[in-house]
């Protein structure tokens, strides 16, 4: 990905989505789940983007969101240089064939009664291709894209295992040409031995139809692995933005520091680890403040007032007050 | 290899499930042992038999299933005692701890009157003396306020905590063996590394040996001293933890060990061909010969034995025959 030309896919600005709380037999709004609470990011043609953080912490949300899959509270959105947000709901059912989304279950992504052909070629239908057997054609392309073969194609979801079904699901995301794939957790649900199978085919597809990715997991030695920028999210919000080496090998808030030092190595010595306090606080009533410094080690008097999700160089973005003092230590 | 403080031993343990048609064989003549205050991991992918072995081990195996063999807890077989001398020494001297820390709780009592139950059907306790224990045993866990923990319900609680809550109530009869399975896969990493961080203080502390069922390789790299890796209901290889992670033998092992993506290595992740068969059809001969690289026509036709390379190291693969004839059994 080094020749990658920095055309910007989709751009977010202050994003938000609430969700309101309604109490009593009026349904009177008590308040919001603020599940993702502006937000500003920018996905650049043919990279992948991971999107991590623990759950609750709003990443399928703000994909959603972003996707309009879910309507948003406030913000904008330009997709492929257009205003997503005054699209009405045919134009918007035109744009969506250049995004699709794989998701984390693939026992329950697929319809049960549906054969294999009949689950692929429907966003084809949907999207308006008339003629039959050209519909055919492409699904029989599709499948054997996704690594199966083409009698699978009359067999139904059950008599697949996990991997392969997650294939079909791969295979039914790219039926229409999309430019952009949401990978919503897609190997979570999967054995270490398929898993590494659906991430490579998911490379190859990328390298060969130039896809672009939003790849959200909670794994992070997965994202490592794919992503080429890396996004984490604490509450709602972003707090560390950056390629992968800013974030593998440099990265600046506590929270990505914790995140990471938590993961169990396979093999790896016994690492220190920066143990968390407590539990992620509760969406509805967020800290005042910086989101993290109920939990933060490194909490100070200046992080009861919001930090800045400021730019740390060459486009690595971080939301702490303190990452200044806090670069040296590890 | 008899060591004098083996708590917890399993012989021969098998477990078929008897259908009219036919007998399914879920998990094949494993043995095992566990020393006082060591961690023994049991790693395979889904469907392998690891919760099912941990399941005879209690004695919960599910009808029509059976479970033959030995499982000898300080000398008793467990497997041979009727049912209300079992029910005497489970959650008493051999307690388990499940994967999903929502379900395992019954929703409509409060957190301490599942503690004090405990308490009270294996120690007789009356009910001042169960309560002032069971705030004592939410105490050990590190909860916070735990006066006020003991009279909430368990949706008051956040996953990790409700996880701590299951510790405490397994623990809180002093146990000799905790089964626990797949403790962490439900939690966030940072709320894992909180949880694995608590049961090794609290092994050390008690001395309990651990039984850790899982299918993640870093936990296991983390937290446990031997590890027994399984395959098709088969111990396939059985080694000090070290020695898994730096000098795997069994072609599986291997496999596994390769196709993690590691943070800091970005090659193309190795695959291991063909997915994990089911009960159903166990391939003969060596079970992992479908899948293997280095299968050769032995493979196909006879199953090999254990072979021993020494300390505590044994792997069932043909590779590392000597011709001196392999282990009959563990």
């Amino acid at each position: 990905m080094d020749d990658r030309q920095k055309k910007v896919l989709l751009r977010v600005r202050g994003l938000k989505k609430w969700f309101p709380i309604h109490r009593g037999i009026t349904s009177r709004v008590a308040g919001y789940v603020k599940a993702v609470d502006d937000v500003s990011y920018d996905v650049y043609q043919g990279e992948t983007l991971g999107l991590v953080g623990e759950s609750g912490c709003g990443k399928t949300t703000l994909a959603r969101t972003s996707l309009r899959l879910l309507e948003p509270t406030a913000g904008e959105i330009q997709f492929d240089g257009q205003d997503f947000r005054a699209l009405g709901r045919r134009e918007l059912r035109q744009a969506r064939k250049n995004m699709q989304i794989v998701f984390q279950d693939p026992f329950g992504s697929l319809h049960p009664k549906m054969k294999i052909g009949r689950i692929i070629e429907e966003p084809l239908i949907i999207s308006g291709v008339k003629d039959k057997a050209a519909r055919r054609k492409r699904v029989e392309e599709l499948i054997v894209r996704a690594g199966l073969k083409t009698e699978h194609l009359d067999r139904y979801p059950h008599e697949f295992s996990g991997g392969q079904r997650q294939r079909v699901v791969i295979a039914r995301a790219l039926a229409t040409n999309p430019k952009l794939i949401i990978c919503d957790e897609p190997v979570s649900a999967l054995d270490v031995s398929v898993r590494s199978q659906i991430l490579n085919l998911l490379e190859e597809l990328q390298e060969s139809l130039g896809l672009t990715y939003l790849f959200i997991s909670h794994d992070l030695s997965v994202v490592e692995h794919i992503c080429d920028r890396v996004a984490v999210m604490y509450l709602g919000q972003m707090v560390e933005l950056g390629t992968r080496e800013q974030i593998y090998g440099g990265m600046l808030h506590p929270y990505t520091k914790a995140l990471l030092s938590a993961i169990p190595l396979a093999g790896g010595e016994k690492r220190e680890r920066i143990a968390l306090e407590g539990d992620i606080p509760s969406p509805a009533k967020p800290p005042e403040g910086c989101r993290f410094h109920t939990r933060c080690p490194y909490v100070a008097e200046v992080c009861k007032t919001v930090p800045p999700f400021e730019d740390a160089g060459e486009g690595h973005r971080v939301a702490c007050h303190r990452w200044r003092e806090l670069a040296g230590t590890k | 290899m008899k060591e004098p403080n083996i708590v917890l031993e399993a012989r021969d343990l098998n477990v078929d499930f008897h259908n009219p048609d036919r007998t399914v064989k879920i998990v094949n003549n494993v043995s095992f042992s566990i020393a006082r205050g060591e961690t023994l991991g049991i790693v395979g992918e889904s469907g392998c038999g690891k919760s099912m072995t941990s399941l005879a081990v209690m004695g919960l195996v599910p009808k029509p299933g059976k479970a033959t063999g030995q499982v000898l807890l300080e000398g008793t077989d467990l497997l041979g005692l009727p049912g209300k001398e079992l029910r005497k020494i489970r959650g008493n001297r051999i307690s388990m701890i499940f994967q999903e820390p929502m379900t395992s709780l019954n929703p409509v009592f409060t957190v301490g009157d599942q503690l004090m139950e405990v308490f009270r059907l294996h120690q007789n306790a009356s009910k001042a003396e169960a309560r002032e224990k069971a705030i004592e045993a939410l105490r050990m866990v590190n909860i916070a306020m735990p006066e006020q923990r003991f009279g909430e319900y368990p949706h008051q609680l956040s996953g990790g905590m409700r996880q701590r809550v299951m510790i405490a109530m397994a623990l809180s009869c002093d146990p000799q063996v905790l089964i626990a399975d797949e403790p962490t896969t439900a939690l966030d990493v940072t709320i894992q590394a909180q949880i694995l961080e608590l049961m090794k203080d609290l092994k050390e502390r008690l001395g309990t040996a651990i039984m850790l069922i899982t299918h993640d390789l870093g936990v296991v790299s983390q937290v446990c001293s031997r590890v027994v890796i399984l395959y098709c209901g088969q111990v396939i290889e059985e080694a000090p933890v070290e020695e898994i992670f730096g000098d795997p033998l069994h072609p599986y092992t291997r496999g596994l060990l390769r196709s993690l993506p590691a943070i800091g290595r970005r090659e193309k992740l190795y695959v291991i061909p063909g997915s994990v068969p089911g009960a159903r059809d166990f391939p003969t001969g060596c079970v992992f010969h479908p899948r293997c690289e280095r299968a050769c026509g032995r493979c196909r036709e006879e199953a090999p034995p254990f072979f021993d390379r020494g300390g505590g190291h044994r792997c069932k693969c043909w590779l590392y025959d000597t011709g001196e004839g392999g282990l009959t059994h563990g």
